[in-house]
Parts: structure tokens; C-alpha cells; sequence
């Protein structure tokens, strides 16, 4: 990054690769309203449970020294030592990003091979539009697709065996 | 679903044995984006396929009694598998445009078919985020994970089974 960038960056943005990714201006409606209920399931599948979820804005700084670091929707911790005051350091177990207008490429390529490469264990795209959650679990084979859950479905949690999802109830209104 | 009959219905698909109601239409923006990707395969493709927008009749396994849907745009490069009902066999692009009804659809059911049937490349379409995912396969019977095209970063859309062609997203998307 130049000096001459630096005097002219946006308030809250995103540094992957160099490039910085504006994160203004905030959300819509629609996409707080995903956003809130998945974090209250998730919030609640994980009392007394060694994972925390946070939800944006969190810094998540992927690979530890390495000036990068992202602000995903919904970030899901289980090492407790990955959390600290600043934020997340280290790869979350889940990410979670809602598409909106102006993100909806950066989540389905940078991000998607970030956090398949940093080691997310698993990644969800939710498209509030579509009333669909696109659900990746990143193992060996790259060359897998994701599992796809619509309105009509429970979803199941890869990290979590025990959380299902109706996916009707993340898109109420 | 399983309590549809299809002679009670306008317009309907069956994927698995299971019958999709395809009414009611679409939106407005759903029918703008489908027919700017209709003319545009059309007129690019003209000699070397042939290109139909829905509601168009495709068996994409070749069998009369399996699989029955109506792609928003279908091309076909095979005049063989063109028949007066409608396209019977793999076409070799098909296109989807989302809509909140059937999203969930065009991501499982429909990609799982057009996967297994042979599709060479298959497009799914948001015309509210303004991208476009395209699956080609690898192997056989399988696509790869999807190359995601954007109106906010890309200028093309690569047309896959023609080589060198290419669409311009602001003509989709405008």
C-alpha cells in the first residue's frame, strides 16, 4: 500500500492480496435481518460450547503476521486462542457471507479461495435473494460442489452434527 | 409437491419424479435478463446453434418418460436432438435465471440433471447480485465448481462451448 492510498481509504475495508476492498456503504436491511437470525442459531447452538460466533464488523486477520485481514458476515471460533482483543487471528472453523450487490463476486472468488486456503473448515454463501445457503466444506478434493440448501430444506452443519437449520426461518421477515 | 398432478397444472417441470409447478410467471427482471441472454446467444451463435428461450421443452437425457423441464434459455449445437416437441437429449448450454421460487431448484435438482445428462456448460444467472456462475464439467458426468462472472468487476461472460466468443455483462445486466 502507498502512502498516497493511505490518506484516501474508505472507513471500514477489507486488505486480500494487496488490494483493498471498501466495506461502505453499510448493509441493507434484507441483509442484517439473515444476518441476525443466523447469528442468534448460532449464538444459541454454542452456549457452553468452546466456539463463539461473532458477527461483522470483526476483524479476521487470516494468516498471523501477514498484513491481510477480511470482515466476514459471521465468523465461528472454536480455538480460543485465535481470539484476542484485535480481533481474529488465525482461520475461523466457519465463515458465513450474505451476498449483496456489491459483494457478491468478491464471496464467490477471492473469498472463496481465501478462506479454502488459509484453512476454514467450512464456508457458507447465503443469498438473501434466493433464499438459498450454499454450504462448503473444504477438504482435500478442490474439485468437490458445494452442498445447496433452498426454503424448502433443514440444513445440516458439517462442524456441528447436532445443528439443523430450518432454512425457511433464516429468511423470515 | 408430491400431490401436484401435472394435468392440473399450466406449466410444470419433473426432475426425480418430482413435479415442479412453474407458475406463476416471472418477474419483469427475470424476463429482461432472459431475453437479453436469448438475443445475445441467438444472434452470436446463428449458424452454429441453435438458441430458444423458455418456455421451450427439453428431455435432457433423451428419455421421453424421464426428466421434463423448460430452461430459460436452451442451445442446441446437435440439429439431431431437435424435434417438433422440443429439444430430446443434452442441449449443449443451458441457462438459468434465478427468481426466490426457484433458486433452490436451479442450484440442486437442475444442476444434478444437467450434470449427469451431459450439459457441457450451464449458466446460473442472479439478476439481483448481477452475476453469473458458470459450471463446465470435468470428466465425465460432473461439473467443476463454478466460475463466478460480476457486472462489478468483469467487462466478458466467455461463451464456453464456442470457443473465443463472449458476451458483455452490461448487455445482460442493463
Amino acid at each position: 500500500m502507498e502512502q498516497k492510498q493511505r490518506d484516501h481509504l474508505p472507513e471500514r475495508y477489507e486488505l486480500i492480496g494487496g488490494v483493498i476492498y471498501d466495506m461502505t456503504p453499510s448493509p441493507s436491511t434484507t441483509h442484517q435481518r439473515v444476518s441476525s437470525h443466523l447469528h442468534a442459531k448460532l449464538w444459541y447452538f454454542l452456549q457452553g460450547k468452546p466456539c463463539e460466533v461473532f458477527t461483522a464488523p470483526y476483524d479476521v486477520y487470516l494468516i498471523d503476521d501477514v498484513d491481510e485481514w477480511v470482515i466476514p458476515d459471521l465468523s465461528v471460533i472454536c480455538d480460543p486462542s485465535k481470539i484476542q482483543e484485535k480481533g481474529c487471528v488465525g482461520a475461523p472453523d466457519l465463515v458465513v457471507e450474505i451476498l449483496s450487490k456489491s459483494t457478491a463476486a468478491k464471496d464467490r472468488r477471492v473469498k472463496l479461495k481465501l478462506y479454502r486456503t488459509a484453512g476454514v473448515k467450512e464456508y457458507w454463501i447465503v443469498d438473501p435473494y434466493g433464499q438459498t445457503v450454499e454450504v462448503y466444506e473444504f477438504g482435500e478434493n478442490m474439485l468437490s460442489l458445494p452442498e445447496v440448501y433452498g426454503v424448502d430444506d433443514v440444513m445440516k452443519v458439517g462442524l456441528f452434527e447436532d445443528l439443523e437449520i430450518t432454512v425457511s426461518e433464516i429468511f423470515a421477515s | 409437491m408430491e400431490a401436484l398432478q401435472a394435468d392440473e397444472l399450466d406449466r410444470y417441470e419433473i426432475i426425480d419424479g418430482v413435479i415442479y409447478d412453474m407458475t406463476p410467471s416471472p418477474s419483469e427482471a427475470h424476463q429482461r435478463v432472459t431475453t437479453a441472454i436469448g438475443s445475445l446467444l441467438f444472434s452470436g451463435l446463428k449458424g452454429r446453434c441453435r438458441t430458444y428461450v423458455a418456455p421451450f421443452d427439453v428431455w435432457p437425457t433423451g428419455d421421453l418418460k424421464e426428466a421434463y423441464v423448460q430452461p430459460d434459455v436452451t442451445v442446441i449445437c446437435d440439429e439431431n436432438k431437435i424435434t417438433e416437441a422440443g429439444c430430446v437429449g443434452a442441449p449443449d448450454l443451458v441457462v438459468e435465471v434465478l427468481s426466490p421460487t426457484t433458486a433452490g431448484k436451479d442450484r440442486k435438482a437442475k444442476l444434478r440433471l444437467y450434470q449427469h445428462s451431459g450439459v457441457r456448460e450451464y449458466w446460473i444467472v442472479d439478476p439481483v447480485m448481477h452475476t453469473v456462475e458458470v459450471f463446465r464439467p470435468h470428466g465425465e458426468n460432473a461439473f467443476l465448481p463454478s466460475e463466478t462472472y460480476a457486472l462489478s468487476d468483469d467487462e466478458w461472460l466467455p461463451i464456453g462451448i464456442a470457443d473465443g466468443m463472449r458476451v458483455m455483462l452490461a448487455d445482460i445486466f442493463s
